[in-house]
């Protein structure tokens, strides 16, 4: 990481446009591989690192501020990822007046779904540095199934695909 | 900022301390998303101490939805202000965050002296495998409503989301589009059809 304003600034433009706490990943993959900062096996890690640690998920910004540029690197990556939720106490002063604006509900619906489709996309590619073959994709499957149920809390699907992987890829 | 205005009358507000506290045990119970720590949040303002009536909290949650970033950071700043003021914000926030980017930074750290063991990559393959399925689940509840509320709109609505959900899917695998444009162009276009529909209704009323 050479420019340190610049780092900052992409880590608070994907933050700012973004909704979740993994919304912000596609933009930060594309800028950050684009520049050469992190590998696909950094950003696997750090979105690891989110899933496991406890706290809003949203942390794993953090993680990957600290693999690309070390502890200034998560410093910046928290406040660049701390500072977008506060524009929520203006809005919360306007939602009662604007809140409702077909054009502010589509804006705000319109990012949801590219966000909604982007998401997975950038996880999928990530995930296929690793070999995306029958039985990763069958792992896949299997979380998903374990979701639908919604008897099955995340930090055990997580486990368990963890527990699967020491078994399945060795 | 007006502190307390929330507040059920017959209820003490609680100190920023208070906020600290309960945030801080939501954060321990968010692994693996904020789900649950949203859940221990509301258990403890709404359910066991009436520091929020349930319509507050609701108001606050759909708030949070339109602000950019985390979710659950807006709503421990939201509750927390009207709750404390920015006092209450700040703490609320900081018992929210601070032992959690401890946490994350340690195991990082951690991760970075082990990542060469094939072991610790075996693990982290599958390991990325179910956070892959917990992406998909995430994409799908956080479409969802969306794509409900535009089937009720009619064709061109609805037509538009699908078109906006499709290309965005499309470009980030295939082109190096910036992210934020593809942001702004699908909130752009969702917001203009809306208010377009919207003025075409209005319109056909008169």
């Amino acid at each position: 990481m050479t420019d340190p304003i610049l780092y900052f600034w992409l880590v608070l433009k994907a933050s700012l446009l973004s909704s979740g706490g993994q919304g912000n990943l596609p933009s930060l993959h594309q800028d950050f591989t684009a520049r050469g900062w992190a590998t696909d096996g950094q950003f696997a890690a750090a979105l690891a690192v989110g899933q496991v640690a406890p706290g809003p998920g949203g942390l794993w910004v953090v993680a990957i501020g600290y693999l690309v540029a070390g502890l200034p690197g998560a410093g910046m990556a928290a406040l660049a990822v701390i500072l977008p939720p506060f524009l929520v106490i203006p809005v919360g002063r306007i939602h009662r007046r604007i809140g409702s604006a077909p054009a502010v509900r589509g804006f705000v619906r319109g990012i949801v779904l590219v966000v909604a489709a982007t998401v997975p996309v950038v996880f999928l590619r990530i995930l296929a540095s690793y070999g995306l073959d029958l039985r990763t994709a069958s792992l896949v499957v299997a979380c998903i199934g374990l979701h639908l149920t919604r008897r099955v809390p995340v930090i055990v699907v997580i486990a368990l695909g963890s527990l699967a992987g020491l078994l399945l890829f060795r | 900022m007006t502190p307390v205005e929330s507040t059920p009358s017959t209820v003490m507000p609680p100190r920023p301390l208070e906020l600290l506290v309960v945030w801080m045990k939501a954060a321990s119970q968010a692994i693996g998303g904020g789900g649950s720590g949203v859940l221990t949040a509301y258990n403890t303002m709404v359910a066991s101490r009436s520091w929020l009536s349930a319509e507050s909290w609701s108001e606050c949650w759909a708030i949070c939805q339109i602000v950019p970033g985390v979710n659950i950071m807006a709503m421990a700043l939201l509750t927390g202000s009207r709750l404390a003021g920015w006092p209450g914000a700040l703490a609320s926030l900081g018992g929210l965050v601070g032992p959690s980017l401890v946490a994350t930074l340690l195991i990082t750290i951690l991760y970075s002296r082990v990542q060469g063991s094939h072991l610790v990559q075996s693990g982290l393959h599958g390991l990325m495998a179910a956070a892959a399925a917990g992406s998909i689940m995430f994409s799908w509840r956080l479409a969802s409503p969306a794509i409900r509320a535009n089937l009720t709109r009619g064709r061109l609505v609805f037509s538009v989301g699908v078109v906006i959900v499709v290309t965005s899917a499309v470009l980030v695998r295939t082109t190096q589009v910036p992210v934020f444009v593809m942001l702004l162009t699908g909130g752009g276009a969702m917001g203009l059809t809306l208010w377009v529909d919207d003025y075409r209704g209005r319109k056909a009323e008169k």
